[in-house]
């Protein structure tokens, strides 16, 4: 018998496509994301668009909160760590969550180097704003990607440019010739037999969601048609003002996310979505998908 | 011969892949018109909750129908607890039409979820390599159902009529094995059927 092999971590990020995972902060919000149909909660002490405002260290969640959630839903919960901590992902691999995002919304631990994944159990999904990012993480053992877009900004801009760039960056190398690769590697400052899997599969070798900004049906709609295989809202669903009958329309549209017509029904008399910002206007400093490498 | 995979959310890609290793052309099934002119539906992996959640009325129905018409399918893991009879953890919907009582996620949490190299007799020799992610337990069978395969005490893969059923999943290898054998079953509805 075989346990925490690359195969089982991914086969979990497979069985997560065509959903949303949706960040939620005790265990009544992750009740009405299961009801609406997330396919996965993201258990945390503040949302992202909080965390933004706060200001401060953004930690992992305490343990006791992670537990409350796991207990009050049935689908897998994932939880995140500081960029490079990983003690705090050995702590959440202890008590069993199913999924560890090393994430760009916490403040980093290590301003150097990301967790080796490949010493853990569990799967671990990192962010990406580009193809050599996104294939650095997984030579580190992840075993899902996801745009890191401006997470909470409520606004797109970001992880449509993040998924833009890796899909095309995926196109150009199955197009180019075997001698080209380690020049590519080079630039894209990623591992050579991964640039060369790519380059032969024309897909990432690990699942690639979407993440960063989605804060209505049409957002989560976009970003699959741009080619993710599933999205994570953070701030979108508890920041607005209807957050239930939005995470239902947001369930709705990423699995029909090439029909208009369901798009337009689940469009249809929602609330104010959250109020976002204006990503151009953000200092570099203040945005989160400059954090890791 | 044309093969549906119900879309709504989970595994139905790799499902897809595996059907175009064996040339078939995959489609997709999301609304109840997808169901048209197909032979035979495969019931990915995912979250059998958020399944339940997406698949409205009639499709609900269509699927129903195609089953009363003897046509085949094939379910994995969560696709086996949406056909399940008893789900002894869950009040959620169901079909009903695999007289199996299940219990959702009964190995644990992702750490628990593994892969074992199993004995499968109707698919000989080699071993069939089976993952188990979050993986239900089949806890009860009837007498309709035949047992294809178990670790330990654990039933893991079974046949009803027009049912085939495994609690891990075959689309997460390169083993052709068991799609070849519903796209079999498939094959034979099709040719009574013309």
């Amino acid at each position: 018998m075989q346990i925490g092999t690359l195969e089982i971590k991914v086969g979990l990020a497979e069985m997560l496509k065509g959903g949303v995972i949706m960040d939620v902060t005790n265990a009544e919000q992750a009740k009405i994301a299961q009801d609406a149909g997330a396919a996965a909660v993201m258990a945390l002490e503040r949302v992202p668009a909080d965390i933004r405002k706060e200001g401060g260290v953004a930690r992992m969640a305490d343990v006791n909160k992670i537990m409350e959630i796991r207990k009050a839903v049935s689908i897998p919960v994932m939880a995140k760590v500081r960029i490079g901590h990983f003690v705090e992902a050995q702590i959440l691999e202890h008590i069993g969550v199913d999924f560890i995002d090393e994430s760009e919304v916490l403040t980093p631990a290590d301003d150097k180097n990301h967790i080796n994944k490949h010493d853990f159990k569990v799967p671990f999904v990192c962010g990406a704003r580009d193809l050599g990012e996104a294939l650095r993480r997984i030579g580190e053992g992840a075993a899902m990607i996801r745009t890191k877009g401006e997470a909470g900004s409520g606004n797109i801009v970001e992880a449509v440019r993040h998924i833009r760039l890796v899909i095309s960056q995926i196109k150009k190398l199955t197009v180019a010739g075997q001698e080209e690769l380690m020049s590519i590697s080079k630039e894209l400052g990623a591992p050579y037999s991964l640039v060369e899997w790519v380059a032969k599969h024309g897909t990432l070798p690990v699942p690639n969601f979407a993440a960063g900004g989605v804060a209505t049906p049409a957002d989560a709609a976009l970003m699959m048609q741009l080619g993710a295989q599933a999205v994570f809202v953070g701030s979108g669903i508890f920041k607005s003002q209807d957050p239930s009958k939005r995470a239902a329309a947001i369930v709705q549209a990423t699995t029909h996310y090439k029909d208009p017509e369901v798009l337009a029904r689940v469009s249809t008399g929602l609330l104010e979505p959250m109020k976002g910002l204006d990503v151009a206007a953000l200092p570099e400093k203040e945005q989160m998908q400059t954090r890791g490498w | 011969m044309k093969i549906g995979i119900l879309a709504l959310q989970g595994g139905f890609e790799a499902h897809a892949g595996m059907l175009a290793r064996l040339n078939q052309t995959p489609f997709l099934v999301k609304k109840q018109k997808d169901m048209e002119g197909i032979h035979g539906l495969i019931l990915p992996g995912g979250e059998s909750s958020t399944n339940i959640k997406l698949m409205d009325e009639s499709l609900q129905k269509e699927i129903a129908a195609f089953y009363s018409k003897g046509y085949p399918f094939l379910a994995t893991c969560a696709g086996l607890i949406l056909l399940a009879k008893n789900i002894t953890n869950s009040e959620q919907f169901r079909f009903g039409f695999l007289d199996i009582e299940v219990k959702r996620n009964a190995y644990g949490n992702q750490r628990e979820s593994f892969s074992e190299d199993i004995f499968i007799e109707p698919l000989g020799k080699p071993d069939f390599h089976c993952v188990f992610i979050r993986a239900p337990k089949i806890e009860k069978t009837s007498e309709k159902v035949a047992v294809l395969a178990q670790i330990k005490d654990n039933i893991i893969f079974v046949k009803e009529n027009n049912i085939l059923a495994a609690s891990f999943h075959p689309e997460l290898t390169q083993d052709t094995r068991i799609h070849q054998m519903f796209l079999n079953m498939c094959e034979e509805k099709k040719m009574y059927t013309l």
